[in-house]
């Protein structure tokens, strides 16, 4: 199992899932819209083709940090 | 209460919970799989779950329990790398906070287990059939 601290802008929260989750199912099941933010993985940016991975694909052990970032423009 | 037997340089962990019950309460009572701890009882403290094959994963945040042993109950198998000598510290040691939640979750099931085929019980007992 893996410990994924996830969150947005807004909210910040903790989970435990399944190595075979995917990256999308555990930002869906949290309900962070991954769609218009940048969203990083320990850090590092992912691509289009990083959300049907699982944290497996990614060597993910036992805890990452899992956050979607959406960078707004200012006045 | 779970078990671990030591057979050459692998190490087996074998709970009393049975495949077909993590799989109902996966359905219908995800969060009893979970030791809730934290704040108000909200955080994810560890959790069990099955996997497909493979070896399996256990560790500080849970355990995934890839077979089911003989008589059901899920297993967990590890080929360790260690010496004879020195296998039983180094399992004890790797898994003391796994097994400690692990039985926490054993004492705990079955009650939510009994609850959740009440309540199905009583909800099957109301659908009429109409033919």
């Amino acid at each position: 199992m893996i410990q994924v601290k996830l969150g947005n802008n807004l909210q910040r929260s903790t989970v435990i899932v399944d190595s075979n989750a995917t990256i999308r199912s555990v930002l869906e099941d949290a309900g962070i819209d991954y769609g218009a933010g940048i969203t990083t993985l320990n850090g590092s940016t992912l691509h289009p083709g990083d959300f049907e991975k699982t944290f497996d694909d990614f060597g993910i052990k036992e805890d990452c940090m899992l956050y979607s970032v959406r960078k707004a423009d200012n006045a | 209460m779970a078990k671990i037997t030591i057979v050459g340089n692998a190490a087996v962990l074998k709970s009393d919970l049975k495949k077909e019950d993590i799989q109902e309460l996966k359905k219908y009572c995800p969060k009893a799989l979970t030791v809730w701890g934290g704040e108000d009882n909200k955080e994810p403290m560890f959790s069990i779950g099955l996997t497909n094959g493979g070896e399996g994963k256990i560790n500080k945040y849970g355990i995934e329990f890839p077979t089911a042993a003989a008589d059901g109950c899920v297993t967990l198998t590890q080929v360790r790398k260690e010496s004879p000598e020195e296998i039983v510290n180094a399992v004890a040691d790797d898994w003391a906070i796994a097994v400690k939640y692990l039985n926490q979750l054993e004492s705990v099931i079955p009650h939510v287990l009994e609850s959740v085929r009440a309540e199905r019980q009583q909800l099957m007992g109301s659908i009429t059939v109409l033919q």
